[in-house]
């Protein structure tokens, strides 16, 4: 019983269609596009129903469709994309934190209770706006390296850096940003200082 | 001896990837037990990591606009 009610298409939009447009909409940052790839979801799903594998879960079938339209999304708007500037990099921030040689010139402040602030839905919505304030690319890598847990390899491929390590270092440098905008937006909601 | 700037790096790169060679993760090991700044910051850079990985199951109160229900259930027929 609970397969074949599982197995109703029709419902699949109700059921589902939120869980999809937010896996979505995190990882393409415009909704317009999500909703797009939520459709195209469900419409290949239709069509492909026969290669449903009834052991896996139908959301987990669904999102495993997603992300490959989530990918070729990725490789398509990739090539428009200009290659990361300085700007995008981050460096203004870099050179606030450290002096020339490196050294810390700003002295960190302790965040608060950082567990307890995920219950928190106000929390999210920083963090939202902390994720939109990212260049696509950055975005891009850091959901590819931290949610989805895609190989160095694959990111460079995806999102046409030359060599492994400037993935790295682009996504060192992703974290400062999102980690000072956290601080500044949520746990201090001021600037460090020295 | 390598700069804050450096380890911070290196730190970020240690989270995604055991990659690091091991003379580099002895330095990254001694540098944060003798720096606190650094600790701190990579202290943060776990709760972000965290962060990231809970996003899937918090932001329950996103959900598709009741017109873009429509158009998608239109075209799913």
């Amino acid at each position: 019983m609970t397969s074949m009610l599982a197995l109703d298409p029709k419902t699949w939009l109700h059921e589902y269609g939120d869980v999809l447009y937010r896996y979505a909409l995190i990882r393409v940052r415009t909704q317009d596009i999500a909703e797009d790839l939520v459709q195209e979801t469900l419409l290949s799903a239709l069509q492909g129903l026969k290669k449903f594998n009834q052991k896996s879960s139908v959301q987990s079938w669904l999102i495993g469709i997603l992300k490959h339209k989530i990918m070729d999304y990725y490789r398509k708007s990739q090539r428009e994309l200009p290659l990361l500037t300085e700007k995008e990099l981050g460096d203004d921030l870099l050179h606030q934190q450290f002096d020339e040689k490196g050294h810390w010139q700003v002295s960190l402040r302790a965040w608060a209770s950082p567990e307890k602030s995920m219950d928190d839905e106000q929390f999210w919505e920083v963090f939202y706006q902390c994720q939109a304030g990212l260049s696509d690319t950055m975005a891009r890598l850091f959901i590819l390296q931290v949610l989805d847990g895609r190989s160095t390899k694959e990111c460079c491929q995806i999102l046409n850096f030359k060599t492994e390590n400037q993935v790295w270092i682009a996504l060192s440098r992703t974290r400062m940003k999102l980690r000072h905008c956290l601080t500044a937006h949520w746990f201090n909601q001021g600037e460090e200082g020295c | 001896m390598l700069s804050c700037q450096k380890i911070i790096e290196l730190a970020s790169t240690r989270l995604n990837s055991s990659k690091l060679p091991n003379h580099q993760k002895m330095e990254l090991t001694v540098h944060l037990w003798m720096c606190k700044t650094c600790r701190r910051y990579v202290g943060q850079l776990n709760s972000l990591q965290k962060f990231a990985k809970n996003i899937d199951q918090y932001n329950s109160k996103i959900t598709l606009s009741p017109e873009a229900r429509k158009r998608i259930q239109k075209k799913l027929g």
